[in-house]
């Protein structure tokens, strides 16, 4: 079968894998420059707990995991979201880093869930697939309303961005003058956190934890060695993670791969081009 | 005419523990207020809390309605992984005037262009700010400061870590903003010799002592209110217009001796 008899079956996957790639690129940018990397990671954890404690509960009062899973919205997709927002609302809060500092809490914020989920993954052995199939993704074979999910969460947050933009960009770069200007840097830090938050509980259903995260990291730091403006950087961003999305989709069914792996192996080449520009540079300085 | 701030029996510090209390004062239109201390003595602790960064602890802050601030931070405070030309950092300025949900206009960036035209760096609008130089740098500050057309200008350290032609010429611009429209001014510095010739008033700080004081500067730069604050036997001297303090040692160590 090839790929082009194939794509009735793997739309929806491709769809579901360039919709997250798309908007998890362009959150990217703020994740690299505001040096949140972990603040993803610990979220992406928190959420898929989320997942893991409604299917818990649910056991718990004898319902079946196919059940669970085929109520998806209503529960464990509720929780992942919910887990996921109320950690960035605390993890938007500033610490203060005498007793313990921000690496610590986010180290924490990673450690403790995803020790609790392999927990509960442990507990409910026998519905253990059903419940990796949401918790890691499955990037091939996406439902349709899973889809609309992922469209409708993409669409809502790329519109929030386009409307908070400048706001955004003041409070990362300077919240301190941001605020002593009058803006409301604490909300529109957790606005922004919480789109995040949103994005990575929703993804990571899509099409799995690991590739999420890589759409987060890889294309925005492939952008971000490239260009010396920002509107740009969000641009190469996005083309960097819709094209590494495509191509390791298309890789992986071509020789047989796991898709979410192709893809960001796909994203680290885009690394290159900005290791070289930067290898350039530091030789012409000598 | 009230004041543009003032504050009344104010207590100011981080998580619940003062550290300077009963402070009073009063900033009016075209004043020029030099913030100095020792390191530590809470000069920028008193500046984010009259901004509103930070709540106070008690006592009560009043601001004339419509009051409106211009920060220039510490230059190093803007992380240079932002990939921003440095006209966009000016215009950011605006922002807040601007609003959310709307659009940054030609006005706006024309205005931009206008201030840095005046502190000097035009020239520079389409460089990247990481690329500047740390007078370049504070001047783009400044300019961003002063795009909002604030009533208050709040500066921190604008001449921290500059050599000496660096601090000499951010310290003519700011002279020449006071002199040229009477922009109201407030400047931290931990460099006594630099304020002593530019501010018109001084707030004297040493949070660790409670001392609070402040005045007009030719009142306040005395040998005791200096040794009161900075622990230190220091002399004033004029010279050709001009103000130089020297310091001669700690005056604890002399009492212990």
């Amino acid at each position: 079968m090839t790929f082009l008899d194939a794509l009735p079956i793997l739309q929806n996957g491709i769809l579901a894998g360039v919709v997250v790639a798309l908007v998890s690129a362009f959150l990217g940018v703020y994740v690299i420059l505001k040096r949140i990397v972990f603040v993803s990671a610990a979220i992406s954890q928190i959420s898929s707990l989320g997942v893991a404690c409604a299917f818990l509960v649910a056991v718990f009062f004898g319902h079946h995991a196919s059940e669970v899973k085929s109520q998806f919205l209503s529960g464990p997709g509720l929780t992942s979201v919910v887990f996921a927002c109320v950690a960035a609302i605390i993890l938007a809060r500033q610490v203060s880093e005498k007793r313990i500092t921000r690496e610590s809490i986010l180290g924490i914020g990673y450690l403790l869930p995803a020790g609790l989920t392999l927990l509960i993954l442990d507990l409910l052995s026998a519905e253990a697939h059903a419940i990796e199939d949401i918790l890691f993704g499955n990037s091939v074979f996406v439902s349709v309303d899973q889809l609309r999910v992922q469209v409708a969460t993409a669409v809502a947050v790329l519109l929030i961005h386009l409307l908070l933009y400048k706001e955004f960009i003041f409070t990362s770069l300077d919240p301190e003058t941001a605020t002593a200007c009058g803006m409301r840097t604490q909300l529109f830090n957790r606005i922004l956190l919480l789109t995040i938050a949103f994005t990575i509980s929703v993804s990571i259903m899509s099409i799995g934890a690991l590739p999420v995260f890589a759409f987060m990291v890889i294309p925005a730091s492939a952008a971000l060695t490239l260009t010396e403006r920002l509107r740009n950087a969000f641009l190469l961003s996005v083309v960097f993670g819709v094209s590494a999305a495509l191509v390791g989709f298309y890789l992986s069914f071509v020789f047989s791969l796991p898709t979410g792996p192709a893809m960001l192996t796909t994203a680290g080449l885009f690394l290159i081009p900005g290791g070289l520009r930067t290898l350039v540079q530091r030789w012409r300085l000598g | 005419m009230p004041p543009l701030l003032a504050a009344h029996d104010l207590s100011i510090g981080y998580g619940g523990r003062p550290l300077l209390s009963d402070i009073d004062l009063s900033i009016e239109q075209g004043d020029w207020w030099g913030v100095v201390g020792p390191n530590g003595a809470g000069k920028t602790t008193l500046i984010k809390t009259l901004l509103g960064i930070i709540p106070a602890l008690r006592g009560k802050i009043e601001r004339r309605p419509g009051l409106s601030f211009g920060y220039v931070p510490q230059r190093g405070v803007i992380d240079d992984i932002f990939p921003l030309p440095a006209l966009d950092v000016v215009v950011m300025g605006r922002y807040p005037r601007i609003g959310p949900c709307r659009p940054v206009t030609r006005a706006d960036r024309e205005l931009a262009l206008r201030y840095m035209e005046r502190v000097g760096i035009a020239h520079l609008a389409r460089k990247p700010f990481r690329s500047l130089s740390g007078g370049q740098k504070q001047r783009t500050l400044i300019a961003r400061g002063l795009v909002p057309e604030p009533d208050v200008l709040v500066l921190d350290e604008p001449t921290d870590g500059m050599d000496l032609a660096g601090e000499t010429g951010i310290m003519e611009l700011i002279s020449d903003l006071q002199r040229g429209s009477g922009q109201t001014l407030l400047m931290i510095s931990h460099s006594l010799n630099l304020v002593a010739n530019h501010a018109k008033q001084l707030m004297l700080i040493h949070g660790a002592e409670g001392v609070f004081r402040t005045g007009m500067t030719d009142e306040l730069l005395n040998g005791k209110t200096l040794e009161e604050i900075y622990h230190l036997s220091v002399d004033v001297h004029s010279f050709a217009g001009r103000r130089f303090l020297f310091a001669h040692g700690s005056t604890d160590t002399k009492e212990k001796a």
